[in-house]
């Protein structure tokens, strides 16, 4: 590998000059600009795999500590509500429970800090938001404040430059080295499934499908499509519209429902939940629907599964159809590995389908490794 | 070559605005608190301006120098100096660990110096006041000595004009008598006077003493608003602690992972690419 060499060339170029210096600073004594305090050794390293979502952040670190927030991050909007909510600012459930005072934000709309340059106002908002959100994960992974902090951030594969740049400034704020890598690629990193597997990430406002074999996944190599956890709460609501238009109910009444009985199993059990009729509650069975809307993303996500699989070598496709791992927190939906399976048989002529243990810290975990697996001398690079 | 003093100056080296990132004001603040005279310039600025002070004095120093030639050793100048620049702090968050814990403590530090000083400050009125109270106890003592001992002279001093002038007059048993009631009636008043300022004297003591204690209840009250300002940090227990990594050393991949050759790649070409990122973010 050419890229090792280089490397290898810098390393020996930057001890080089090390070196130089040490020995100018011996003879001179007083007046360099170099000092040595090489104090790194009596505090430990603390380890954090992040993995930055659309609906939810997470952070998996190496003092034990596990903690989610949903993305989002809301300011007080005039004096009198900062005095009532006595903060300045509010993450996650907290924020959304108040939004009503608040100047909201969900920073990460589509996995991208968005900061559209049309709405200067909202791009700044959605910054910072962004970067208080990205303060606020790592505090809560309660670091000391005498080690030393390596991140790897789990970002949507398609997250944009722009945004990138964003979430590396933002980090850099409280860390003291940071990498960003795919969110699909960490998920299967921290499964050890490095050779041959077709990664299915579902979250919120969408899908990364992601073809791991043996080296780092190329652009080639990931799709993002739309078919995910608002998708299946938009088949929700239009269907329960359409069934019983007399029902009254919101998006996060639909999310909270489906979080808690999806399926699309055959057999499911009945679905019966309570909506308000003319503000009466009023109960509605709701077991198809349900099912038909969970089900409505395998069709799409299989025949993107299809497009990384023809498009890679023949000899390994089969290998690859055979290890198909479902993750993310869309992955949950009951009975879906047997259902993409199935449609895979229909349509693939065959596969296998693994759905990963922990839904909600897959990425952070995977980020986690990743950093522990990081060589010393390239977190002090990127220092 | 090394002579950048004396070049004119040099393309783009007109003064630094501000700083963009709060990561560039550390940094700066950690360049100040190290006495650098490196502490006005961003770190992009000063990299920028380096690049340029080295293409310069090459330029100047060589004829014809390739363009590749020119860039390739600017590059190599100004890698040297980012790792230069960055390895000297050892920082931890942005900050040299010495500076770190130094800012953590201020604060701890702050109170328990206010606290040590109104302890002092208690202390040393309490000693004064007794000191104070001892020196009065005395005073008043010597205060009443002195005015029975003065007091006796000057009675006798009365006593003795006024027998002098009763003596000088024709004895008569209605002189006796009268020279009896002046005699008693006179030293009766004087002492009266007497007792009165004593009495003055005594009363100002008072009012001293009160005021000290007036300003030791004021200190205590003080002390005790230090000491639960003292009792409410500790609460915060977070403010300095934290939960231990369960590592003491940078790790890397295990030698006898299974897959440590094709994970070697990965971590290196992660590692490329944010470096390519990061070196477009600087
Ligand atoms: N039990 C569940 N059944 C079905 N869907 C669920 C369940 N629990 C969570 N979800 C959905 O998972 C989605 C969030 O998944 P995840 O936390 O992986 O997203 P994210 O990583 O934040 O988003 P993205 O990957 O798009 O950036 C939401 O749409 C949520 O409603
Ligand atoms: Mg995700």
């Amino acid at each position: 590998m050419s890229n090792t060499k280089k490397v290898d060339t810098k390393k020996e170029a930057d001890a080089e000059l090390d070196h130089v210096v040490e020995t100018e600073e011996a003879s001179q004594s007083a007046g360099t600009i170099m000092q040595s305090n090489d104090d790194s050794k009596d505090h430990g390293v603390l380890y954090l795999g992040i993995d930055l979502g659309t609906s939810r952040t997470s952070v998996s670190s190496s003092n034990g500590v596990r903690e989610t927030v949903a993305s989002y991050v809301g300011y007080p909007k005039d004096v009198v509500s900062r005095k009532l909510l006595k903060k300045d600012v509010l993450f996650g459930d907290e924020a959304a429970e108040k939004r009503l005072s608040l100047d909201f934000y969900r920073p990460l709309a589509d996995g991208v800090i968005d900061c559209n340059e049309d709405d200067m106002a909202n791009a700044k908002g959605n910054l910072k938001a962004a970067r208080d959100l990205i303060g606020e994960i790592i505090r809560r992974a309660q670091p000391r404040k005498d080690e030393l902090i390596y991140a790897v951030i789990g970002v949507p594969a398609q997250a944009s430059i722009h945004s990138k740049e964003a979430i590396i400034k933002a980090a850099k704020e409280t860390v003291d080295s940071v990498m960003l890598c795919s969110e699909p690629f960490s998920v299967a990193y921290g499964l050890d499934m490095l050779d041959d597997v077709l990664v299915i990430d579902i979250g919120a406002g969408t899908t990364d499908l992601c073809r791991m074999h043996g080296t780092m996944p190329e652009d080639s190599d990931q799709i993002t499509v739309t078919y995910a956890g608002d998708y299946v709460d938009n088949q929700l609501m239009e269907r329960i519209k359409e069934a019983h238009p007399e029902a009254q109910f919101s998006v996060n009444m639909i999310k909270a429902i489906k979080e808690k009985f999806s399926n699309v199993a055959e057999d499911m059990p009945p679905v019966i939940v309570q909506l308000p009729v003319k503000g009466k509650p009023t109960d509605f069975d709701i077991t198809n629907i349900m099912r038909d809307a969970c089900n409505s993303i395998v069709a799409p996500l299989v025949d993107g599964l299809g497009e990384l699989v023809s498009s890679f070598d023949p000899e390994f496709q089969e290998r690859l159809k055979n290890r198909v791992l479902l993750a993310g927190g869309g992955s949950q939906i009951r009975g879906l590995d047997i259902a993409v399976e199935k449609y895979m048989q229909e349509h693939l002529g065959g596969g296998k389908v693994i759905k990963t243990e922990e839904a909600m810290y897959g990425g952070s975990n995977g980020a986690l490794k990743i950093a522990h697996d990081m060589p010393g001398d390239f977190w002090e690079q990127l220092k | 070559m090394s002579n950048a003093q004396s070049t004119p100056p040099l393309d783009g080296a007109s003064p630094d605005g501000t700083l963009s990132a709060g990561n560039d004001a550390e940094r700066r603040q950690m360049m100040a608190n190290n006495g650098r005279n490196l502490n006005f310039i961003g770190n992009s600025r000063l990299l920028a301006v380096l690049g340029a002070a080295v293409r310069h004095a090459v330029r100047r120093n060589f004829d014809d120098v390739a363009d590749e030639v020119l860039s390739e050793v600017a590059e190599t100048t100004l890698r040297g100096f980012n790792h230069l620049l960055k390895n000297q702090g050892k920082a931890v968050r942005g900050l040299p660990v010495k500076e770190f814990v130094k800012e953590v403590e201020a604060s701890k530090n702050e109170i328990l110096k206010q606290r040590e000083q109104a302890r002092l400050e208690l202390n040393r009125l309490t000693r004064e006041l007794e000191n104070r109270q001892a020196e009065m106890r005395h005073e008043r003592e010597a205060m009443v000595q002195d005015q029975n001992v003065d007091g006796a002279v000057v009675d006798g001093q009365l006593a003795d004009r006024l027998e002098e002038l009763f003596d000088s007059m024709e004895q008569t048993e209605e002189l006796a008598q009268i020279r009896e009631l002046v005699m008693s009636a006179a030293l009766e008043t004087v002492q009266q006077e007497r007792s009165k300022a004593l009495d003055e004297k005594l009363r100002k003591h008072d009012s001293e003493v009160a005021n000290y204690q007036r300003r030791i209840s004021k200190l205590t009250e003080s002390l005790s608003r230090t000491e639960a300002e003292i009792i409410r940090l500790a609460g915060i227990k977070d403010i300095d602690t934290g939960v231990e990594s369960i590592y003491r050393q940078v790790q890397g991949l295990s030698e006898n992972d299974d897959n440590a050759e094709s994970k070697k790649e990965m971590m290196m070409a992660i590692f490329e690419a944010n470096l390519s990122l990061q070196d477009k973010v600087a």
